[in-house]
C-alpha cells in the first residue's frame, strides 16, 4: 500500500480543486464576458448575504424570514448616505455594521421567546415594517422610485472599472466571509450551534442562552447589512424591493439549496440559484414561480441541499472502502447503515 | 459555609391543578450521597428541575450551600456549582464528542465562553482539560464521533462528563442507569461511586440495588411529598415505604 491514504488524497484533491476554482474566479476578467463578470459579482454579494443569514438559520436553527431588513438597511445607508447626503464611504461601512448589528440585536430580543414558525412571522413583520417605512418616508428614500445613482467608484481604491470593481467586491466578500468563518468556530459560534441542539443543556453548562441568540442575530445583521451595501453599489440603486420579503425568501433558499448545515452551503446555493435565474430569464419572467418550484424539488430530492448530497456520497464511499478493507463481509451492513444499500 | 449543599423549605410547585412537588423540606449535607426514590410521577425530576433552576417554584425556597438561589436562572446556579444530567439524554447531537466536552469546560470559564474571534479548539488550557476528561472517562477513542454514534451507556457517561467538567460541587443524576445494558450499568455505577467524595451527589434511581449501593441516605417521594428520609437499612424496613413502593415491587417480582 502507498503511504498516502485515500482520505488524505481526497482532501488534497479537494484543496487543489478549491484553489483552482479560487484562481479561476479571481482571473475571470481575463476570459469571461462583462455580462458574466456582472453575474459573478452578484453571486459573490449574495454568497456573503447567505453566509450572514446562515449564522441565524443553519447554525442557530432560527428560521428568519426577515433578513431583507438588514440587507435593505445596508442599501439605504449607502444610498441616502452618498447620494442624498455627503457621507464618506468608510463612514457608510461603519454605519452599516453598527446599525445592522443594532437592528439584529433588536430582532434577537424580539424573537427571544419564540421558536419555529413564530420566529419566521416575527422577523417577517419587522422586515415588512421597514419595507413600509421605505415606501412612506419619501423625503429620505424617494419612496417607490428608490435612490438611483450610487457610484461604484466609491468602494474601489484607485481607478474604477468593471474589473477593479469586481475585484473589490471579491476582496470585501472574502474578508467579511472569513470573519464569519472565524466567528462560527469560536466558543460563541459553537455555542450558537449547541443552542440549536439543546438550549436546556447549554444553560445547564453555565451559558446564558439568550445572549447567544441575540449575538447570532447581531453578527448576522451586521454582515447582512454590509452585503446590502455591496448589492446597492452593484446595482447603482436601492429601492423598497431590497427590503421585500421575496429577498428574505431568496436568501433562505440559498442556504437550503446549497445545504444549510455547511459553511459553504449558502455560497453554493447562491451560485446555483443566480445561475438558474440568469438561465431561466431567457424564457420566462416568473422567477418567483421558478424559485418556489426549486424549493419543492430541493425538499423532495435533496433536503440537505447540494452539499448534503455530496456529503452523503462521500460517506457512502468511505463506508464501502472501510467495509472492504476491514471486513469484506460487512460491506453490506455498512452500506445499510449509511442508507445507501441500494446504490451500489 | 453552610453544612447543607441543598436545603429546601416548603418547596411547592403546581402545574395547573396538579401539585407536582408539595411542601418538601429537603436537606442534603455537603459531601453526602442521597438517593431519591419513588413511583413514576412522584415529582423526583421536578425536584431536580427546582434545584437546578429549570422550573421556578410556586412557593418555598431553594438554598445551595447556604445561598438562596430561588430566583436565579439556570446558568447562574451552574456557576454556583450545580451540575445535572437529564432523565432523557440531553447532548449536542450534531457536535462531536470533543466539542461537547469543550463547550462544557469552556462554560466554566467566562473569558472563553464569551470569546467570538478565536477558534474554540485554540485554548490550550481548555484542550488540556478536555484531553484529560476524555482519557479519564474512556471516551478518547470516540472523540471525533457524534453522540448518537455512541452506545447508550457511553452517552450517559458523556452526560456525566459534561455535567462535571466545570468542577462542580453538587451533582444531580436523574436515572443515570435507566435503559443502559447490564454490563454498562455496572461500569456506570462504579464510575459514579469513584467520583470525588467532596462532591455532593443526589441521585434519582429506579434500580434499588444501585440506589442502596451508592447512597448514604435515601429519600422516598410519593405524590409530590417527601415520605421519609433515612439510611438504606431503615428505609428497607420502613412499613410505609414497603406499602407505598417496595411492597409493590416485591409483589411484582413474586
Ligand atoms: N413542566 C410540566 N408541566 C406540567 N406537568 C408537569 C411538568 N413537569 C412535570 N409534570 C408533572 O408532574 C408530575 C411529576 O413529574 P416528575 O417528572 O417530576 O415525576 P418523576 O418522579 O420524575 O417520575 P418518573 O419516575 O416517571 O421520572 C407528573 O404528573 C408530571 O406529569
Ligand atoms: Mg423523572
Amino acid at each position: 500500500m502507498s503511504a498516502v491514504t485515500p482520505e488524505a488524497r481526497n482532501r488534497l484533491l479537494l484543496r487543489v480543486a478549491l484553489l483552482v476554482l479560487a484562481i479561476a474566479v479571481v482571473a475571470a476578467p481575463y476570459f469571461a464576458s462583462s455580462f458574466q463578470i456582472g453575474v459573478l459579482s452578484r453571486i459573490a454579494v449574495f454568497a456573503l448575504f447567505g453566509l450572514a443569514f446562515n449564522i441565524v438559520f443553519g447554525a442557530g436553527g432560527m428560521p428568519s424570514l426577515g433578513h431583507a431588513a438588514f440587507f435593505g438597511l445596508g442599501g439605504y445607508i449607502i444610498g441616502i448616505g452618498t447620494v442624498r447626503l455627503d457621507v464618506g464611504i468608510i463612514t457608510v461601512f461603519v454605519l452599516a455594521l453598527v446599525l445592522g448589528a443594532v437592528l439584529g440585536a433588536i430582532v434577537g430580543v424580539l424573537t427571544l421567546r419564540s421558536h419555529g414558525v413564530y420566529v419566521l412571522l416575527l422577523t417577517l413583520a419587522v422586515a415588512q415594517a421597514l419595507w413600509g417605512l421605505a415606501f412612506q418616508q419619501v423625503r429620505w428614500t424617494r419612496g417607490d422610485n428608490g435612490i438611483a445613482g450610487i457610484e461604484r467608484g466609491l468602494i474601489v481604491p484607485g481607478e474604477a472599472t468593471l474589473v477593479t470593481f469586481y475585484w473589490t467586491i471579491l476582496a470585501l466578500v472574502s474578508i467579511f466571509g472569513a470573519l464569519v468563518w472565524w466567528f462560527q468556530r469560536s466558543p460563541a459560534g459553537v455555542a450558537i450551534v449547541a443552542h440549536r441542539e439543546s438550549a436546556s443543556r447549554l444553560a445547564a453548562l453555565g451559558y446564558r442562552v439568550s445572549a447567544y441568540r441575540i449575538g447570532a442575530f447581531t453578527v448576522s445583521g451586521a454582515v447582512a447589512a454590509i452585503a446590502g451595501v455591496l448589492y446597492a453599489t452593484l446595482n447603482r440603486f436601492v429601492g423598497p424591493e431590497n427590503l421585500a420579503w421575496t429577498m428574505s425568501a431568496e436568501v433562505m433558499l440559498f442556504a437550503i439549496v446549497g445545504g444549510a448545515a455547511f459553511f459553504a452551503g449558502p455560497i453554493v446555493g447562491a451560485a446555483a440559484l443566480v445561475t438558474l435565474e440568469v438561465w431561466v430569464s431567457g424564457f420566462t419572467d416568473r422567477w418567483l414561480a421558478v424559485l418556489g418550484l426549486t424549493y419543492i424539488l430541493t425538499m423532495l430530492f435533496m433536503p440537505q441541499g447540494i452539499l448534503g448530497l455530496v456529503d452523503d456520497r462521500r460517506r457512502a464511499w468511505r463506508a464501502r472502502r472501510e467495509g472492504h478493507e476491514i471486513a469484506p463481509t460487512s460491506a453490506n451492513a455498512s452500506d445499510a447503515l449509511t442508507g445507501t444499500g441500494g446504490m451500489s | 459555609m453552610s453544612e447543607f449543599a441543598v436545603e429546601t423549605e416548603a418547596l411547592t410547585v403546581r402545574f395547573g391543578g396538579l401539585t407536582a412537588v408539595n411542601a418538601v423540606d429537603l436537606q442534603v449535607p455537603t459531601g453526602h450521597r442521597r438517593a431519591i426514590i419513588g413511583p413514576n410521577g412522584a415529582g423526583k425530576t421536578t425536584m431536580f428541575n427546582l434545584i437546578a433552576g429549570q422550573v421556578r417554584p410556586t412557593s418555598g425556597t431553594v438554598k445551595l450551600h447556604g445561598q438562596d438561589v430561588t430566583s436565579m436562572p439556570v446558568q447562574a446556579r451552574t456557576r454556583a456549582g450545580v451540575a445535572r444530567t437529564f432523565q432523557i439524554t440531553n447532548l449536542f447531537d450534531e457536535l462531536t464528542v470533543t466539542d461537547n466536552v469543550r463547550l462544557a469546560v469552556a462554560g466554566a470559564d467566562p473569558k472563553v465562553r464569551r470569546t467570538f474571534w478565536r477558534p474554540l479548539h485554540r485554548f490550550p488550557h481548555i484542550e488540556a482539560r478536555v484531553d484529560d476528561l476524555l482519557e479519564q472517562w474512556d471516551l478518547a477513542d470516540v472523540r471525533d464521533e457524534r453522540p448518537i454514534e455512541l452506545s447508550y451507556g457511553q452517552q450517559r457517561i458523556l452526560e456525566i462528563v459534561l455535567a462535571t467538567a466545570g468542577e462542580q460541587r453538587l451533582l444531580l443524576l436523574d436515572e443515570p442507569t435507566a435503559g443502559v445494558s447490564k454490563r454498562e450499568a455496572e461500569n456506570l455505577v462504579d464510575t459514579i461511586d469513584s467520583l470525588p467524595r467532596e462532591l455532593t451527589i443526589i441521585l434519582v434511581e429506579h434500580d434499588m440495588d444501585v440506589a442502596f449501593r451508592i447512597a448514604d441516605e435515601i429519600t422516598v417521594m410519593v405524590n409530590g411529598e417527601e415520605l421519609v428520609t433515612g439510611p438504606p437499612d431503615t428505609i428497607r424496613g420502613d412499613d410505609r415505604v414497603i406499602e407505598a413502593y417496595l411492597g409493590r415491587d416485591e409483589h411484582d417480582a413474586a
